[in-house]
């Protein structure tokens, strides 16, 4: 394949294949880094406050969240959706970047998968304890049972959320597993302990890297993120659905599923710049995390945060144009009623906020864009804050019209998924390979091959 | 890793006095139908149908022009390599722009009677299109669509300039380099403009037409007909033009990709087409579900004159171009890929037909002589244009940075 010289480079510093092997496994094999530590150990220790925030809910039951009898879902769908919105980007960048032949993603694609994963892990910790008794959890799977007429509603959205979620989280796992293989095996061929290679060996499931391996590894992989395409776009749709098949003045909306789709591809990049930022600094990724990743993302968030940006504009307006009253109450309301901040919140930083990456400076200034990437968090955990609560707390009633706010359970439990994503993500950093050792060759700059080099000095001595 | 030398040859098509023939005998042959449908036709459903085919033909159209212009400003946008030889294709495409832009002004200022019935609204009977008449007025309408269009045709010539350009700089990297970020900023601002303006157009020009029914994902839905018809008509361009003996350095490996995007967005559009339906079907608002039982969907036009058409949409656009181009060799045989084409363009006319007709020709509506005459009335004067300024100019963007890339591009055999 031929490649224009216009073209940014995906990999600096000159490597050699060698080199990119030693790189990319030097975390792992060398013995954790204070920071490493120090990271891990404030992860877990949120992570405990997930558990003890979950145990004091089950035990003390749901009265002790802010949730009542208007606002029967709060601040636990609008964490699941956020999370969940998290764990598009790891696909997305996989699959759907794959299909568009985009280089940039190999070197990103593995921890942004890793984090897919676990942030759909943290999705499901709230409506699963949503259900209050969650012992009878797999009430919601339709099971044959004793239990009389209970059975699952199949015309129910959230019962395609339990398929829609639990197919997802099986095939990204299946998909992200089956990409580490071929670098497990790379790990285990370098490992110099009896136990680590042990350890490896099991993982990489007898991998010996055979043309014949490699060819079905490819197909495996292809077929994966063919299948993977539709189920990440299904996901987010079916997660508006959630919402949008209601008659609830605000959610009823026929834009909402590609609408959901773009922001979660939104918050996704945004989770992604936050971790990466961070990793390419501490595990001296620069080389491969370059600047021109930061600069693509960038322009990713950019492009989704306006998309979003328009969705909003869109509904604003057909309320007005709809000439619904309840319609264009809620809207109005979100805006201008009591919960204004968090509506100018998610506008500000959604919307407006990633503006700035118009300017090519700004999209080349990693700590800067550490500071818009936590930015982007906080706006898209508002507008789900904002289309749920402000939906909900102005009911048909009068009399029923509440104001949510959260308690400090439900604010222990929200922190401590942020716990359980780090020390996920902390054990991924130590144990794999964040970057993929064998896509990453691929894409080496056709002048810093071995071969081309040897012959560019023979050139040059040719000239002398 | 060696490439092989391929070279790159600078090509001029020549718009031959026969192919103008043709095109004016089928122009011939679409007033013919016109005038063979309108004969014996009650002349109140007349009026309608013209105006309604005249909008079908017009906005069709307008879709695929300003379509070029966008399918142009994304490949800059996302350093595309793979299209860079046929640019000049969808480029002559949106040359059209001005022209639908105008051709639809007028119809609206002499058939707005016709076509919209919020025009007629002046003496304020109807609270609930008087509640929407800031936006929907006669001054804002056109105002607007003039502003709109005068802003894309900007960007157009622009584009279009700078890209001429380039043929004069094959060889200077530096210089070339330098009009290829020129267009990329052009770009980005074209897509933002059209990105926020687009939506406008659609609810003026399309949704107005059934003025009390409403969508959120309305305008994404006509995008999604653009951006789907326009890939497939400059695939049906090129393939012309491959018959013809040009675009020597486009192969099947270019109509692979063109192929997978037609199937990709026929699955976008019908993502767009399920949001829509599946919402207001679920929620069954009677405000928004009148949109479909009016097109022969639910129980109370139950097998209404629309119904076959409706369930035919989904079959037309959805299930054969998934079906057709599942395969590598289909994307890659020119034979399948203009079957799938044709299949593709009139399912969209099939598509923008029910968008149009049951507002504003009513559940009598046929599909007649007049309506397939009007297309063809329309769709003349934008292959004329087309390939008239295809001749115009050179046919290769030789100076393009991603012209080399382009000639060695292959899709791998996975």
């Amino acid at each position: 394949m031929f490649e224009a010289p216009i073209r940014e480079r995906w990999i600096t510093g000159d490597k050699s294949y060698g080199q990119i092997s030693d790189d990319i496994c030097r975390p792992i094999e060398n013995p954790p880094t204070k920071a490493w530590w120090g990271g891990f150990t404030l992860s877990f220790i949120f992570f405990c406050a997930l558990v003890f925030g979950l145990t004091y809910s089950v035990w003390n039951g749901l009265g002790t969240w802010g949730i009542n009898k208007t606002v029967g879902w709060a601040w636990d769908i609008t964490n699941f959706v956020f999370w969940i919105g998290i764990g598009h980007a790891g696909t997305l960048i996989s699959a759907i970047l794959l299909l568009f032949r985009q280089k940039w993603r190999m070197s990103i694609n593995r921890s942004a998968e890793a984090m897919t994963i676990f942030a759909v892990m943290c999705a499901g910790v709230f409506p699963i304890f949503h259900m209050g008794r969650v012992w009878n959890g797999f009430w919601c799977l339709p099971l044959p049972n004793n239990f009389g007429s209970i059975w699952v509603n199949f015309s129910s959205p959230l019962l395609w959320d339990v398929f829609a979620i639990s197919t997802y989280f099986t095939v990204s796992l299946f998909f992200w597993y089956m990409g580490l293989i071929p670098d497990i095996a790379t790990v285990r061929d370098r490992a110099k302990t009896k136990m680590t290679k042990f350890f490896y060996n099991l993982l990489s499931m007898g991998w010996n890297g055979s043309m014949r391996t490699w060819m079905r590894y490819e197909i495996v992989c292809l077929i994966l993120a063919g299948i993977s395409t539709p189920l990440v776009l299904s996901v987010h749709t079916i997660v508006s659905f959630d919402f949008a098949t209601s008659i609830v003045p605000g959610w009823h909306t026929t834009i909402f599923p590609p609408y959901f789709v773009a922001g979660a591809i939104f918050s996704g990049f945004g989770m992604v710049l936050t971790l990466l930022v961070i990793a390419r600094k501490v595990m001296k990724y620069e080389d491969y995390i370059t600047i021109n990743h930061l600069d693509a993302m960038c322009k990713v968030v950019m492009l989704t945060g306006t998309i979003v940006g328009c969705a909003y504009i869109t509904e604003f307006f057909i309320a007005w144009y709809s000439g619904v009253e309840y319609e264009q109450y809620a809207f109005i309301n979100r805006a201008t009623g009591p919960y204004w901040w968090a509506y100018w919140t998610m506008m500000s930083c959604n919307l407006l906020a990633p503006q700035v990456f118009w300017f090519k400076k700004l999209r080349r200034h990693p700590n800067f864009i550490f500071f818009m990437s936590i930015i982007v968090n906080i706006g898209m955990w508002f507008e789900r804050f904002v289309i749920i609560v402000t939906s909900l707390h102005r009911d048909y009633l009068t009399s029923s019209w509440i104001m949510y706010y959260p308690t400090w359970v439900e604010v222990c439990i929200f922190l401590g998924t942020f716990g359980l994503f780090f020390t996920c993500y902390f054990v991924f950093c130590k144990l794999m390979p964040t970057i993929s050792i064998a896509e990453t060759k691929a894409i080496m700059p056709l002048d810093q091959l071995p071969i081309a080099k040897k012959r560019m000095a023979a050139e040059a001595a040719h000239a002398h | 890793m060696e490439h092989h030398h391929i070279e790159i040859k600078q090509e001029r098509f020549e718009f031959a006095a026969k192919t103008k023939r043709k095109l004016f005998m089928l122009l011939g042959i679409g007033l013919l139908l016109v005038i063979i449908g309108a004969i014996g036709e009650e002349s109140g459903m007349l009026t309608n149908r013209l105006w309604a085919s005249v909008l079908l033909g017009a906005y069709y159209t307008f879709l695929l022009a300003l379509g070029g212009a966008v399918f142009i400003g994304i490949a800059y946008l996302t350093n595309a390599g793979w299209n860079t030889g046929f640019k000049r294709v969808p480029e002559a495409m949106m040359q059209y722009m001005p022209i639908a832009g105008i051709i639809l002004l007028i119809i609206f200022l002499t058939g707005h009677g016709n076509l919209y019935e919020w025009t007629e609204n002046d003496a304020m009977e109807d609270p609930i299109l008087e509640g929407k008449s800031t936006f929907l007025n006669t001054t804002f309408f056109i105002g607007s669509s003039v502003i709109f269009f005068l802003a894309y045709y900007f960007f157009i010539r622009r584009l279009r300039a700078f890209s001429l350009k380039e043929d004069l700089l094959e060889g200077n990297d530096k210089a070339s380099a330098k009009i290829f970020h020129a267009c990329r900023r052009i770009s980005a601002g074209f897509i933002v403009v059209f990105g926020f303006t687009f939506p406008v157009i659609a609810w003026q020009w399309m949704m107005s037409l059934e003025p009390h029914w409403f969508s959120t994902i309305y305008s994404l839905y006509n995008f999604a007909i653009m951006w789907v018809c326009t890939a497939t008509t400059i695939a049906m361009f090129c393939l012309w033009l491959k018959s013809k003996g040009y675009l020597n350095n486009m192969n099947e490996n270019h109509f692979h990709d063109l192929g997978k995007f037609m199937f990709a967005f026929s699955i976008f559009w019908t993502y767009m087409w399920i949001s829509q339906y599946l919402l207001i079907w679920y929620a069954n608002i009677p405000e928004e579900s009148e949109y479909f039982t009016s097109r022969g969907v639910g129980t109370a036009i139950h097998g209404g004159r629309f119904e076959f058409q409706f369930w035919l949409n989904l079959i037309v656009n959805f299930a054969l171009p998934l079906l057709i181009f599942m395969s590598r060799s289909a994307k890659r045989n020119p034979r399948t890929m203009i079957v799938a084409c044709a299949i593709i363009l009139l399912g969209h006319w099939n598509d923008l037909y029910l968008m149009i007709m049951p507002g504003t020709v009513g559940q009598e509506a046929p599909v007649g002589f007049i309506e397939m005459g009007m297309t063809i009335v329309f769709f003349v004067p934008f292959i004329y244009t087309t390939l008239a300024s295809l001749a115009k100019h050179n046919l290769i963007p030789v100076g393009h940075p991603y012209m080399e890339e382009f000639a060695h591009h292959e899709v791998a055999v996975a």
